[in-house]
C-alpha cells in the first residue's frame, strides 16, 4: 500500500513549511497606526464589556472609533474572538477593560493582537468586594459598575487615558466627563429614592446569580443569596444549594427572585416554584453581567441601572 | 480579488499562525479520517471527545492552563486502553461500551466542575475552541503531534488495513487485534486532544469524520480517497478561516473561526455529494446513450 509512502511525504512536507516559516520569522508585523500628523484621526479604541463600551461613547464622543468586543446579553465566558476582534486590537492606540479578572480572554488576545500599546484598567481607584471565594473571582467582585459612583470613577479613568493618547482633544474629553459624572450623580439619587419607597424589611434581594453586591452595598439592600453562586455560570447546583436556598427566601419572607437577562430562567423558576414566590423574568430580567441590545430597555448604562432598580423596586413593593 | 479573499487575511501574524494550525489539523484529520472511516471509528471518535473532559478539568485543578492538554491526552489514552479492553468482551456489543466510557467519564467531569465552583474561561474555551489565539509553542506542539501520528500510521499503516478488510486474515498472520485496534484508538485521541484547543471539544469529530467522507463519495480506491481527504481538510481550514475574516472584518457578521472551518469541511463534502451525484447522473446517460446506439436490449452491466 502507499500509506507509507504518502505518510512520509505528508510529514516531510510539513516539517519543511514549518521549518521555513519559523526561520523566515513569521513575515510581516501588525499594522502599524498609520495617519498621524494632518487633519486628526480619532483614537481608535477597543472596549471589552459593553459597559465599558458605554462610558466610552460617553466620554470620547465622535473623537474615537470604538469596537466593543463583548455584544449585549452574551455571558463573558460565551466569548470567541472573532478575527475582526483581534484585528481590531491590533489596530487600536487604547484597550479599556472592565478589569478585576472579568476579561479572562484578554490577554491572549491582545498577545495574540501582538497589540504592546496602552490597557487601561477601568477599575483602577474603585474599592473592590472580596469575591465569592473562587478561583473565578480570586481577583474579587468584578461587577463594579452596578454602584454609579464606581461607574464616575471608571468614566474618569477612561477620560484620562484617552487624554493621554490624544492630548488635543483632553478639555473635550474633560467636558464629557464632568457631563457624565453629573448624569451619574442624578442617577445614584434617583435610585437611592425610588429604593428608600421600600418598606425597610423588604429591601431584600434574591437574583439569578451574584453579579449585584456593589448595587446591593451602595443602597443598603440584604442579600439573602443567588441562584448561582459564582460568576461562572455554568456550574450546576447540588440539590442541598437548593434547599439552603428555598429555606433562606422562606425565612427571610423574600417576594421575588430576580432573573438576568444574560442567563436561563429556568432553575430560578423551580426554586421560585420551591419557596412560592414569583420568579421576574423574561422583558423584566435584570441587567446582570451586560446592557440589553439597542432598543431595549437597558441599552445604555443608565436606563440600564434605572430598568433594574424600577424592576426590583416593583417587585419588592 | 480572489487575492484579496483568500491570500491578504494571512498577513496579519495571527491569522497566520491560525492557518498553519488549521492546515495542520485538517491535513492530519484528513489521514486519521480514512482510518476512522474504514474501521468505522466514528462514534469512537465522538465518545473520545468526552472523555477527554474528566481530563481537561483534573490538568486545570492541578496546573491550571498549562495541565489542560496533559490531563486530555492521560485520559484520552485511559479512556481508548479502557475501550479496546472493554469491547474485546463479546457479550456486550462495541456501541454499548462505548454509551458508557462515554457517558461515565463526561459525568466524572461535571461532577469535579460542580464540585469546585471554579470553571472558568479557560475551560470554555475548550467548548468553543480559539485557534485564533494559538502560538507558537501550540502549533510546534501540534506539528509534534502530527509527526508521532504520521510516523506511527507509515510503520503500522498496512496492519491497519489488513485488519480493517480482513481481520481472520490478520489474526491468521499473528497479528494481535487488540493491540492494533488500541493504537488506532490511541491514534484518534491523541488527534482529538491536538484539535481540541483550537475547534473545541463539539466540533473536533467534524476534522476525523468529514474528509474521509467527502474522499469515499469521489473514488472506491484507497490512494485517491487519501488525497481527497487531505486536500478537503486542509482546504477547510483555509477557506474557513478566510471566510471568518472576510464576513466578520468587512461585513460586520461574527462568525467563530473554528465553528467555520468545519462549515467549509461540510461545504466541501457537500460539494463532493454534488459531485458524485453528477458523475453517476452522467454515468447512467451516459450508459443509455450507449445502449441507444448499440440498440440492444436492456439488461446486464453498469456503466
Amino acid at each position: 500500500m502507499r500509506i507509507r509512502a504518502f505518510s512520509l511525504a505528508i510529514a516531510g512536507l510539513t516539517t519543511a513549511g514549518l521549518l521555513a516559516w519559523a526561520l523566515g520569522g513569521c513575515g510581516t508585523t501588525a499594522a502599524s497606526p498609520g495617519a498621524s500628523g494632518g487633519a486628526p484621526a480619532p483614537v481608535r479604541v477597543v472596549a471589552t464589556t459593553t459597559q465599558v463600551a458605554d462610558f466610552a461613547r460617553n466620554i470620547g464622543g465622535d473623537r474615537i472609533q470604538l469596537t466593543q468586543l463583548l455584544k449585549p446579553n452574551v455571558d463573558p465566558h460565551d466569548y470567541e474572538a472573532s478575527p475582526a476582534d483581534v484585528l481590531a486590537i491590533a489596530q487600536a492606540d487604547v484597550v479599556l477593560k472592565n478589569g478585576v479578572g472579568l476579561e479572562k480572554f484578554l490577554d491572549e488576545a491582545i498577545s495574540s493582537a501582538g497589540f504592546n500599546g496602552a490597557v487601561i484598567d477601568t477599575s483602577q481607584g474603585v474599592r473592590i468586594r472580596t469575591g465569592n471565594g473562587t478561583d473565578e473571582e480570586k481577583a474579587g467582585d468584578p461587577h463594579i459598575w452596578h454602584n454609579p459612583r464606581n461607574a464616575k470613577i471608571m468614566a474618569h479613568n477612561i477620560a484620562v487615558g484617552l487624554s493621554t493618547k490624544d492630548p488635543a482633544d483632553a478639555a473635550l474629553f474633560e467636558r464629557n466627563d464632568t457631563a457624565y459624572a453629573a448624569k451619574l450623580d442624578a442617577l445614584d439619587r434617583d435610585i437611592q429614592t425610588r429604593i428608600d419607597t421600600l418598606p425597610a424589611d423588604q429591601r431584600k434581594l434574591v437574583t439569578n446569580h451574584d453579579a449585584f453586591g456593589y448595587y446591593v452595598d451602595r443602597y443598603k439592600l440584604q442579600f439573602v443569596g443567588s441562584v448561582i453562586p459564582s460568576f461562572d455560570t455554568s456550574a450546576e447546583l447540588s440539590g442541598k444549594d437548593i434547599t439552603d436556598l428555598v429555606a433562606k427566601i422562606k425565612a427571610t419572607g423574600v417576594k421575588a427572585i430576580f432573573s438576568e437577562s444574560s442567563l436561563p430562567p429556568k432553575t430560578a423558576e423551580t426554586i421560585g416554584q420551591e419557596a412560592g414566590v414569583k420568579v421576574i423574568g423574561g422583558e423584566d430580567a435584570l441587567y446582570g453581567d451586560t446592557l440589553g441590545p439597542a432598543g431595549s430597555a437597558g441599552d445604555t448604562y443608565l436606563t440600564m441601572e434605572e430598568h433594574n432598580t424600577q424592576t426590583i423596586v416593583d417587585g419588592l413593593s | 480579488m480572489l487575492h484579496r479573499l483568500l491570500v491578504e487575511p494571512f498577513a496579519l501574524p495571527f491569522m497566520q499562525r491560525a492557518l498553519i494550525e488549521a492546515l495542520l489539523l485538517g491535513m492530519l484529520g484528513g489521514v486519521v479520517s480514512v482510518f476512522v472511516l474504514l474501521r468505522r471509528l466514528a462514534f469512537v471518535s465522538d465518545a473520545l471527545t468526552h472523555t477527554v473532559f474528566p481530563g481537561v478539568v483534573l490538568g486545570y485543578l492541578v496546573a491550571q492552563t498549562r495541565g489542560i492538554v496533559w490531563g486530555a491526552l492521560l485520559f484520552a489514552v485511559l479512556s481508548a486502553v479502557l475501550l479496546t479492553v472493554l469491547s474485546a468482551n463479546r457479550r456486550v456489543t462495541e456501541d454499548a461500551t462505548l454509551a458508557i466510557l462515554l457517558t461515565g467519564f463526561f459525568s466524572v467531569g461535571v461532577v469535579l466542575v460542580s464540585r469546585r465552583t471554579s470553571y472558568t474561561a479557560d475551560l470554555t474555551g475548550f467548548l468553543f475552541g480559539r485557534i485564533l489565539f494559538v502560538d507558537r509553542r501550540e502549533i510546534v506542539e501540534t506539528a509534534v503531534v502530527g509527526a508521532i501520528v504520521l510516523v506511527t500510521l507509515a510503520a503500522l499503516g498496512k496492519e491497519f488495513l489488513l485488519r480493517a478488510f480482513d481481520p481472520d486474515g490478520a489474526a491468521a498472520l499473528g497479528y494481535r487485534l487488540p493491540l492494533l485496534d488500541l493504537a488506532l484508538n490511541v491514534l484518534v485521541a491523541l488527534v482529538v486532544v491536538a484539535a481540541v484547543k483550537a475547534v473545541g471539544t463539539v466540533l473536533v469529530i467534524a476534522l476525523l469524520v468529514v474528509p474521509a467522507a467527502a474522499g469515499r463519495l469521489l473514488s472506491d480506491r484507497l490512494t485517491v480517497i487519501l488525497a481527497a481527504a487531505v486536500a478537503a481538510g486542509g482546504l477547510a481550514g483555509w477557506f474557513g478561516l478566510a471566510a471568518s475574516y472576510q464576513a466578520s472584518v468587512y461585513h460586520g457578521l461574527r462568525l467563530a473561526s473554528g465553528a467555520t472551518v468545519v462549515l467549509a469541511l461540510v461545504g466541501l463534502y457537500a460539494l463532493a455529494f454534488a459531485v458524485a451525484a453528477g458523475r453517476r447522473g452522467l454515468g447512467r446517460l451516459g450508459w443509455l446513450d450507449r445502449l441507444a446506439a448499440a440498440g440492444r436490449p436492456a439488461g446486464g452491466g453498469r456503466a
